[in-house]
Parts: structure tokens; sequence; C-alpha cells
């Protein structure tokens, strides 16, 4: 009933020239189809062997002849082989302009926000000098405050004096 | 003497690589080695000498027109029947209209076409020949059984011959020779022919 396993167990093993498993050993002991077929089998790949050997020693003498002259008509120019580095295939060809393409996209797009200013001068500039304006003022800062005190003191000797001598400037007499 | 001149003369992997590099003469040289392998492997796709040999002309002209893309690292071989099996493929394809003496890849040759009578024709001549019987096969069947016996291919070339898989050759191996040992096993046709004759003739006598 399984005869059908046991013969592609024994095609395989005639193709692969490996031995037969244990199972299908045992099987051909007991089943005289698979016996036949082995045997079958066997004597076939013997007589294909052979008797392809007997056909090629028969002559076709024309054969040859008929193809040299062929070769021989305008037209039938071999394509000269290329140095392997040269022979890029097709797939090869487009994979690599594929990446080409996928790594420039990812160039141009992770680029372009640092670009962003130079593609705005202005805004750079206005923002520089807000900048440079802030830091000079905190610069500037300790003098302004010295100033401030000055001007305090020189407006309170300014009151001292004037109250201490009473200099009238040409104010009303009584 | 013939060993150490076979020793000597080139692999058909170096006579390929002189040919891409310009020389006729060393595919010349492959054209006497491999013509009438070629002859025979195409048999079961053509019913006349002449087509088959058409055939091989032409497998023979677009190897040369494209050795330049022959890889030296594979067997020239194996390059060269794969070139043969698309361009037979092919010419059956673009035949497909005309009424054609067998078809590429249908049922069996039928008992009375003109491939059978060729045959019997044959027979005849080389009486026993089991490649006459394989001959009758499908043309996959029959290629891939001389890919394999004749040409002694190991199986991952044949099945890059046939552009298949390795399972799908190992399969149609299998069917090939189950196929071929029952036609083995069963009278010919010429026997049969032969057979019903003389029952006539003693009939008649009698």
């Amino acid at each position: 009933m399984l005869c059908f396993i046991y013969k592609w167990n024994l095609s395989r093993a005639f193709d692969s020239g490996k031995p037969l498993d244990r199972r299908t050993k045992r099987h051909l002991v007991r089943c005289e189809t698979c016996r036949e077929f082995s045997r079958l089998g066997e004597e076939i790949g013997r007589r294909l062997y052979e008797d392809a050997a007997s056909l090629a020693r028969d002559a076709r003498p024309g054969l040859g002849d008929k193809v040299r002259q062929a070769l021989g008509e305008p037209g039938q120019t071999p394509s000269l082989s290329l140095p392997k580095r040269l022979r890029l295939r097709p797939v090869l060809a487009a994979a690599v302009a594929l990446a080409v393409i996928g790594v420039s996209i990812i160039w141009m797009v992770r680029s372009r926000p640092a670009r962003m200013p130079q593609l705005d001068p202005l805004f750079r500039l206005e923002t520089q000098r807000a900048y440079l304006l802030s830091a000079l003022q905190r610069a500037e800062s300790p003098y302004q405050a010295e100033i401030l005190e000055l001007k305090k003191t020189l407006k309170s000797t300014a009151d001292y004096l004037a109250a201490r001598f009473d200099i009238g400037l040409g104010g009303d007499k009584e | 003497m013939d060993a150490i001149r076979e020793a000597l003369s080139p692999t058909d992997e170096e006579l390929a690589a002189r040919a891409a590099a310009g020389s006729r003469p060393a595919f010349e040289e492959l054209v006497s080695r491999y013509s009438l392998r070629l002859f025979h492997f195409l048999r079961s796709r053509s019913g006349s000498d002449e087509d088959v040999e058409d055939l091989v002309q032409e497998t023979f002209l677009k190897a040369y027109r494209n050795i330049g893309r022959y890889d030296y690292q594979r067997k020239y071989s194996t390059w060269l029947f794969t070139v043969a099996v698309r361009l037979s493929i092919s010419r059956h394809r673009s035949q497909g209209a005309k009424p054609l003496s067998l078809n590429s890849e249908g049922p069996e040759h039928p008992s009375s076409g003109p491939q059978e009578v060729l045959i019997q024709k044959e027979e005849t001549q080389k009486a026993g020949n089991i490649w006459l019987f394989a001959r009758t096969l499908k043309p996959s069947e029959y290629e891939v059984l001389w890919l394999r016996y004749a040409e002694e291919m190991p199986m991952k070339d044949i099945a890059r011959a046939m552009k298949r898989s390795l399972v799908g050759v190992r399969v149609l191996l299998h069917r090939s020779r189950l196929k071929l040992g029952k036609k083995l096993r069963a009278p010919s046709p010429a026997a049969d022919l032969a057979e019903a004759a003389a029952a006539e003739q003693r009939l008649s006598i009698l």
C-alpha cells in the first residue's frame, strides 16, 4: 500500500548514490513489486548509460560543418567578455542606484534644519543684534550704578552748600 | 597515448574563455565536441533530423553571440544545454500556430504520429537502443534522462539547465524512469505489427 513511498526512496537512492535506509531495505525483503522496481530501475540506468555511449559513436559529418559555415556568415560576432569588475549585472546596478537615491534622500532631509537660518540671513542678524545689545547692557550696568550713585552724592552736596551759605540766586528780597 | 593527448587538450571552459577573447577556432573546437551531443539531446523536440540540425545550429550561434556572458567558474556544458533548452522551448512557442508533428510539453507521442513512424524506422536499424523508447516520452522527461545518464550532469546542474528546483528534477527523473520501465515491459508497436503480420500469414496458409 505504501509502495509509492519506498519506490520514491529507491529512486532517490539511484540519483544520489546514497545507501538505502533500513526501513526501505526491510520493505524490499517483503515486497516483490518494489524489488522488481529496484531491479528495473538499475537495469534502465545501466542501459541508458551504455546506449548513450553507442549513440555518441554515431557520426553526423555534415552537422559540425554546417554550424562552422554559419559562424562565418556576416553578423555573427561574439560579445567579447569584459573584465569581471566591469561585468555589472543589471540587478546589481539597480540595487546600487536605489541605495544611492535612498542615501541622498536621507541626507537632504537631515541637513535641511541646519540650513534654514542660511535661507533667512536677516533673521539671523536680528537675533545676533539682540544678543549683542543685551550683552552690552549687561556689560554697562556696573558703571551706570556708579554714575547714579555719584549723581546722588553731588545733588546732596549742592543742597548742603545752598543751605549753609544761603546764596541767593536773585530771588525775592523782602 | 590518447590519455596523454586528452590530458594536454584544453578543457571546455578554457576553450570558452579563449572564444570569449575572440578566438573562433576555440569555439569551433567546442562545436565539434558538442554538436552530436546536442543533436541527440534535442531530438525529442523535433520531428525530423533537419529540424534538429537547425536547432543545434541556432543553439551554437546564440552561444557564440553571447559567449561574453558565460561565467567561466561554471561548467560550459551546463551553460550550453541551458541555452539549448530555452531556445527549443521558445521555438516551439513561436511555432504554436503551425501544425507541429509533436507537442512540446503535451501528451506523449501518439502511436500513429510521424515521430513514432520515424522511431519505428530507426528501430529496425538500431534494434534495442533504449533512447528510442525514451524519445516517446515527453520532451522534458527525455531531456532530464539525457542530462542525467548521457551527460552525467550533477543534479544541481540539471536543475539549473532545466530551470527547475532540485526536488522538481528528482520527481521528473522518478516519473521518467517509471514510464520508461512501463514502455520497456509493454510490447512495442513494431513488434505488435510484426506479430500480427505473422499471424495473418499463418491463417492464410491454413
